[in-house]
This record gives C-alpha cells, structure tokens and sequence, in this order.
C-alpha cells in the first residue's frame, strides 16, 4: 500500500477558492514538486496540510486518518515543514536547532533523550553536515541554514515533509544539491516529499512527479515526469 | 545543560546566598546567624534587634530576591513572546496597568480592595489587561519598536489617568497611594510574605510548562504549532505568567524599572543559549543578584545619600538598554 | 535739672528720627512711621500721612519684595514706579494661600473671599456655601491660570510666596489684578504667623479689630507658656511618618519643632539643622525612637490608617501605648486656622504632653485627636 495522503474533492483557500482538488493519491518514497505561479496558493496548499489555516471544503486523509480530527502533537509526527527561508537565531547552534526537531517526541520539559541526539546526530552525518553543529545559525550562509533546516524536518521523523520553495535563496549548486538530497531521502525514508519551486529545469531533473496548479481551470493535477516536456509545464501552470 | 552552565549557575547561585545574607545584615560583614534565625523562628517582640531583622530587614531581603527574580523572568517571556530584546514589563506598559488597577481601587474606598487581597488582585488584572491589549496590539504592528512606542503612550497615559485621580480625592487616601508613584523594596511586612510567597511560588511552577513552547517560539509561532505545540493555548499562559509576576511584584513594590529588560539580555550574552529552562534559571538568578545589588548600594550610601531604588536601577540598566539598541538595532 | 530735660527731650528726638523714613517724593517735611511689628519678619506696615505702605519682605534675601500703597482715594497719589496702588477697603478677594482664609475669617470678611485653590481644602463653611452656591470660584494653581478668569470676580490677589512671582503677573498686571505673596508660612515664631492678621486689616480698613484679636491670643499664648514651664516632666516625642522610604520629621529649627519646645518635651530630632524636614530610614527612627513616648502629627486619621501604610508602626511604644496625637481627621480646620489661633495648638500640645493621661477632662483638643 503505497498510498499516504488522499485529496477528494478538496477546495484549497481561506475565504475564496484558490484551486481545488477533485481526487488525488500522494505515495510514499516520491518526491513531488509543486508548480505554479505567484499566488496561485501554493503557500496556502501547504498551511492547510499543516493545519495552521482550514481549506474551503473536501476531505484529506492522512494515513487513511481525516486531517482536521488529527491533534497537533500527532500532526507534527506525520508532516514536518521547511520554510523557504531561517534566517537564524542568536545563541542557537546547529545542533540544538535540528534537536528541536525532536520536539513531538519529548517530554513537557522539551528535555532531549540520548536516543534522540543519537537520531539527531546521525541525520548530522548523514547529510554530511557535522561541522554545522556547534556553529551558530546566525553566522551560517544560506544555503547551511537550508540543509540544517531540512535536517530538522527529518529529525521529526515524519511520513510527509513539505518544503515551501526550498531553493528560493540559494545559488545554482546548492540548489542542485537540496533536490538530490530530497530526491535520494524520499526514497530511502520512504516517506512523500512535496516541494514547491519556480525551478522548472532542475525539477525535471531530478524530480519524479509534478504536481501542477492549472491556471486555466484552478485545478491541481498530478503529472509523471516521463511524459513531460517544460513547454507543457509551462503552458499549464503560467 | 552543558556543564559550563551548570557552572556558571553554581557560581550566581553561591553569589546569591552571600548577598543575600549580606544584604540581610544591612551591607555588614559581622553576622550573627543566631540572632537571624531566632527572629525568624522563634520571635520574640520585645527585643529590638529581633524586631529589627524580622519586620525590616528579612522582607526586604526577600522582596529584593522576588521581585528581581520575577520581574527578569516576566522580561525574558515577554521579550520571547513578542520576539523583541527590547521588551519587558515596564517598557510595554504591564508595570502601568498593575499601578493604575492599584490605584483605582485603593481609591475606590471599599474596604475589601484596601486588603492585600484585593490590592494584589487588582494590580494582576491590570497587568494581565495591558498585556492583553499589547497583544491585540502587536497583531497590527509588525515592528518591534513601534509596539515599544505604544507601550510608552499606554504608561503616560495611564500616569495621566493617576495624576487626574490624585487632583480629585482626598489627602489620606493619597498618602497610602504614592507608595505606588515609585519602586520600594520596604513597603512589604513579614506577615505579607508568605502570601506574596505563594503566588510567586504558583508562577514558578507554571513556568515548567512553559519551558518547552518558549524553546519553539524562538523559531517563531508557525514552527511552533508545527512542531506540535498548540500555540493559542500557550499564548494565554505566557502573557499570564508574565503578568502575575510583574503585577505582583507591582503590588508591593509599586513600579521598579529596567530590571525586566535588562537582565535577559544580561542573561543571554552570558549563557549563550537559547534553552530557556537555563535562560529561565539564569534570568531568576541574575535578576535577584542585581537588585540586591542595587539595594546595597542604596543602603551603603544611605548615611550620606537618600537615593531612591529606581534611581539605581536605571543608572544601571539604561547604559544596558543603550548597549542593546546599539548592538541589534 | 532744665539742661537734662533739654538732653532727654533731643535724645526722644532723635530716637524717634531713627524710626521714621523720610519720603523722598512730594513734601519732604512729612515723616512716616514704620508700626513696628512685634515678631512679624516678612512684612513692614508704614503709616504715611496720605497712604499706609505695605513691604513684603522676602524671607530668603530679607530685601524687599514688593510695595503697596494703600488709600481710600488713589488717584491723587504721586507714587514712585516700584509701589503699586490699592484702593481701600477692598470689596472682593481671591485667596489661594489657605491660611488667609482663618485670617479673613477673624476679620469678620469671609463673604470677601470669591476665588480659592480647590473647594478640596477649604474648611470655612461661608466659603463653602458661597462655593455651592457658585459664588466662589475655584482657581487651581496660579501659575496655570487663565489670567481672564480672574475678570468679574476679584482684582486682589493672594497666594503663598516662594520668592518668585507668578509666571502670568504681567499679564495679570495688564487686566489691571494685583497679586501679593503671603509669606506667613516662613514665620518662625507662633506669633508671627498670626500677626499677618494686621496686614489684612489695612486691606479692609479693620485695624482697630485686628489689634484687639492679636492683643488677645498674644495674652492667651503667653499664659500658655507660663503654663508649660510649670510642667515637670519632659516627655519624649517623635514625629512625621514615612513617605515612600523616608521618615520625615519636622527638622531641629523648624515652626513644627518651635511648637514642640514650647510645649515643653524632650523632641528627638532636635539637634538636626534647618526649617524644613530630615530624612531617615525607617530602620534609623526605630533603632534609636522606639521608646519614645509621644508621636505627634504623624498625618494619618486612625491606627488602621497607620498600619495600612506600615504594618512596622505597630512596634513603637507610642503605638502600643495609644500616645499618637494628630489633626489629620480635621486636616482644612488645621491648616486654616491654626496659624491664627496659634494658643490653641499650644494649648492642645500641653494637654497632650502633660495631663490628658492622667486626667480625661483635659483630653478635649481644639484642633487634635488622639490616633485610635
């Protein structure tokens, strides 16, 4: 059973509808990417994922569960979210930023176990980040505040992550690096990875599915990427 | 906790009960630890010296303790909250809130607001108000130094409203009001802390659950209702939290400035962290040294020298403010 | 025997000379006569043969502050630029000293009074049905005043004086309304405040009244004190009572302190110099005022009062020994007409050191209460 979110009839948007989904299945190990143009509700398809603002009408069930009956605790370890920018925090370090990732897991002193710096650490090796432990996020580049924030998002080890323009800030290497990296976890974690992105030449690249907001009826449709040239993403969703 | 912080932590900790006595023994070094815990223990009122160390000295002592500890913690949430160094209770106006709440009802004239009780509830409420108007505040402005300014109207406004109250009424219901014009540590009685002992210890212990959201926060309110924190609950008990320890502390020692806003920045540079269970300890900490320091200064130019509290604080704390704006702003 | 007639009638001469002030202005043969004050400092009364001057006199520099010219008929006067006219008597008055109100009172004038500080502080009941009866009109502070509002209502007025003139004197000037300082709050003799009386009577044409009064409770205050020195014990006492985290007690030469000694008693804080107050720490007044057996004017009206403020007050002797005497249940009554009643205060004073303990028909007070 491959199946991990399922959309029917969902209508996306806070007071008017934006674009709406009549039926979609997201799977595990796949890396989705997300395309449309400015405001076309792409932020706004991610918030009502997380919860944090309602969608107009429809149903989205997450491991068969409906999503607005799921509590937040139980929420944050299914779906984990990266913002397209951190801009760091004063006297946080890397190690401590991706540990609050663990947060769901904790007790109600936020206090860490040794399996959980464990976990923590190895996701530091894993993504070949080690030297980003003890450094500051104020002091990090963008792109070592990306990869930490991602780290972060595994740490909460979740079924889904959603990631909101990932490489909005970073440089072309970086960017190509962020996509493998996502592209290579989806796989091996064997969770969904939703990413957004204005990037339509590295996508096709490395990502498998296409998610696309039709601009003409405002509808979400899923797309493989064997079938697929850039006219037709374009055309689609600009 | 690294080591290093529990070090540290040790060592104010140590600092603290040296001060403590100390400042408990009026700034000299002689102590008599019989004398002190016979008042305390096994009092006997017929004896000045006994009388001296109860009624004056130790509610003081421990005021200066309270209110230092508890106005640096009501900074560090306040100044977590609205993610702002510059906040805290004074400069957002809570201090205020509490002073008028204070006022109004030791003027009212009912016997039952004049009672501790009721004085001390008053000046909660006015502080939880003023918070929660600085809230729905903060939801229209986006920056950090425009809710500051409105902070500022809300105390000036309010000293207005207490100023006109003290035109209209009469001369001895003033008397018993000034008190809250400015900071004191020697309002409080010996029979008047166990109580303010309580509602000190109750905002401590609901700190602990305060902890682990604080942490969240740093990241901002979106992180933290996705790392599973449900934020709207949390937000309540943080701006309650806050303003049970600065209206409290107002209540009976009227308004003492800069301690709330300096000592978090104080504590951050030093600990270097953003764990808030060390932030909160080391605030607490700080916070208490501080304005025992304060005090002994006010104590040790006393023969020479009437300074007020608020004096100190601010010769302290503003130089502090100046170093905060400079560095972030 | 006819030479030391002779000498002693030139010696009169001469001494009456020294008393008098020659007139620089229109005829030069007419003398002035200063009416000497008897313990009076802050003013001069000069009798000229066609007006009375008034001299207020700044207590802080002791040089002249201001000068009046006061007659029936001004407009024939020729007046150097320094000295203000008045006309006399005056119809209408607006005091804002507060003590000028017992004054005016003495002086049978109280319907005079048409503008006061705050209807707040005024005992007087004619001025305060006058005030009810929108006769009176409450001005605040001079310094803030509309100078217009004083249009209709009075063109003298009087305000306690603190060395510098109101900020709107010359506006006030132009609308033609004078103001005089009254100093009397400076006055270090009992007496001396009372005194003030005799200026107010030049300004109502009530003089021969004002001298009778003053004779009278002169007479009335040094039997008094007679009356104190026949006393053998002499009590402890201390006063005042903390302002945030002050004790202030009246200082050593203070008016407060003055009345104290007259009483007879043992005042604890009477080595400290100056008029005004010393501070102290609240650990300071117990550690060595414990014991002391009275507490006069500690400004509270009960000992509920007292302990709502301080809870620490209870431990004094004179708290557990019911020894606190104070005026602050009739506080305007006290600051009206005390000043000019001053054998009343002593007299309260000797009741309350010296016999109202031992003897409850002297535990009635003009202007005291004890604190229960």
């Amino acid at each position: 059973m491959k199946e991990l979110i399922t959309f029917e009839n969902v209508e996306i948007g806070f007071k008017e509808t934006l674009f709406s989904i009549p039926k979609l299945n997201l799977e595990r190990g796949k890396l989705y990417s997300l395309i449309g143009k400015n405001a076309a509700g792409k932020s706004t398809f991610f918030q009502s994922l997380l919860g944090i603002i309602p969608f107009k009408s429809g149903t989205i069930n997450i491991n068969k569960v409906e999503i607005s009956s799921i509590s937040a605790l139980e929420k944050a370890k299914l779906i984990a979210f990266v913002a397209s920018k951190f801009d760091g925090v004063q006297h946080l370090y890397g190690l401590e930023y991706v540990l609050l990732g663990r947060s769901p897991y904790t007790n109600f002193l936020g206090k860490t176990s040794e399996n959980d710096v464990e976990i923590v650490k190895s996701i530091f090796q894993n993504l070949q980040i080690t030297h980003l432990e003890q450094k500051e996020t104020l002091k990090m580049s963008d792109g070592e505040r990306q990869i930490l924030s991602l780290a972060k998002a595994l740490a909460q080890e979740s079924k889904v992550i959603l990631l909101d323009e990932p490489s909005a800030f970073l440089d072309y290497s970086n960017r190509i690096k962020v996509l493998r990296l996502l592209k290579q976890i989806a796989f091996e974690k064997d969770i969904c990875i939703i990413q957004s992105s204005h990037d339509l030449e590295i996508c096709l690249e490395y990502s498998t599915d296409f998610l696309i907001i039709n601009s003409k009826n405002r509808e979400l449709i899923l797309t493989k990427n064997s079938n697929l040239k850039k006219d037709f993403l374009i055309e689609t969703a600009f | 906790m690294k080591i290093s912080h529990r070090k540290i932590i040790l060592f104010l900790t140590i600092c603290l009960v040296f001060l403590s006595f100390l400042h408990l023994n009026n700034g000299k070094f002689n102590f008599d630890f019989g004398l002190i815990f016979k008042s305390i223990f096994n009092f006997n009122d017929s004896i000045q010296q006994e009388i001296i160390f109860r009624e004056i000295r130790f509610p003081r002592t421990i005021i200066a303790i309270f209110a230092g500890a508890g106005l640096s913690i009501a900074g560090l949430l306040l100044q977590t909250f609205f993610n702002n160094p510059l906040a805290g209770p004074s400069v957002l106006g809570i201090t205020s809130g509490s002073s008028l709440f204070v006022a109004l009802s030791v003027l009212s004239g009912f016997e039952l607001f004049s009672t501790d009780l009721g004085i001390t509830f008053s000046a909660l409420f006015g502080a939880f108000a003023f918070s929660l108007l600085i809230l729905l505040f903060s939801y229209f402005v986006k920056s950090a130094v425009s809710l500051l300014l409105i902070g500022m109207m809300l105390a000036s406004f309010t000293s207005a409203i207490i100023q006109i109250l003290q035109l209209t009424t009469h001369a001895n219901q003033l008397k018993v009001f000034t008190l809250w014009g400015f900071g004191s540590l020697q309002q409080i009685s010996f029979n008047q802390l166990f109580f303010v002992s309580i509602v000190f210890l109750l905002g401590i212990s609901l700190l602990t659950i305060l902890i682990k959201p604080l942490n969240l926060l740093v990241l901002g309110e979106k992180q933290a209702q996705i790392l599973g924190i449900n934020i709207s609950n949390f937000k309540f008990i943080i701006i309650g939290v806050s303003s049970l320890f600065a209206g409290l502390i107002t209540a009976y020692c009227g308004p003492i400035s800069f301690i709330g806003l300096a000592v978090p920045n104080i504590c951050k540079q030093l600990f270097k962290t953003q764990n808030h269970l060390i932030l909160i300890l080391g605030s607490a900490l700080i916070g208490a040294l501080l304005l025992l320091i304060c005090d002994l200064i006010v104590m040790y130019l006393e023969p020479n020298m009437l300074i007020p509290l608020n004096g100190i604080t601010a010769l302290i704390g503003s130089p502090i403010v100046v170093w905060i704006i400079l560095k972030k702003f | 025997m006819k030479a030391i007639l002779i000498f002693l009638s030139f010696v009169l001469l001469i001494s009456c000379k020294s008393n008098s002030t020659k007139k620089g202005n229109g005829n030069s043969n007419i003398t002035s006569k200063i009416e000497s004050n008897k313990y009076a400092q802050n003013f001069k009364i000069i009798k000229h043969s066609d007006f009375t001057e008034i001299q207020i006199i700044n207590p802080d520099n002791k040089t002249v502050e201001k000068k009046y010219a006061l007659a029936t008929d001004i407009s024939k006067l020729k007046l150097s630029k320094d000295i203000i006219p008045i006309q006399t008597p005056i119809k209408s008055i607006v005091s804002l000293a507060g003590t000028d109100i017992g004054i005016l009172e003495k002086l049978a004038c109280s319907d005079k009074i048409k503008g006061i500080l705050s209807n707040n502080y005024i005992y007087n009941p004619t001025v305060k049905q006058n005030f009810k009866n929108n006769k009176v009109k409450e001005i605040g502070d001079l310094n803030l005043a509309n100078p217009e509002s004083f249009l209709g209502i009075s063109k003298l007025i009087t305000y306690s004086g603190f060395g510098t003139p109101p900020s709107n004197e010359g506006k006030l000037a132009k609308l033609d309304i004078l103001c005089i300082p009254i100093y009397d709050w400076k006055e270090n003799h009992p007496l001396g405040k009372a005194e003030w009386i005799k200026l107010f009577a030049v300004l109502f044409e009530k003089e021969n009244l004002a001298n009778s009064y003053f004779n009278k409770i002169e007479k009335e205050y040094n039997k008094m004190l007679e009356l104190a020195e026949t006393m053998n014990k002499k009590p402890s006492l201390i006063s005042g009572s903390m302002i945030g985290d002050l004790w202030y007690m009246p200082a050593g030469e203070s008016f407060n302190a003055t009345f104290f000694y007259k009483a007879k008693c043992d005042y604890v804080n009477s080595k400290s110099k100056g008029t005004g107050s010393s501070a102290y720490s609240f650990e300071h007044v117990f550690k060595e005022f414990q014991h002391s057996e009275f507490w006069i004017n500690p400004g509270f009206k009960s000992k509920k009062e007292l302990l709502q403020a301080n809870s620490k007050y209870a431990y004094f002797d004179a708290f557990k020994n019911d020894k606190i005497f104070c005026y602050s249940h009739n506080m305007n009554y006290f600051w009206e007409m005390s000043a000019i009643e001053p054998q009343k205060v002593l007299s309260d004073l000797i009741k309350i050191l010296h016999l109202s303990h031992e003897n409850s028909k002297y535990s009635k007070f003009y202007f005291y209460k004890k604190i229960n």
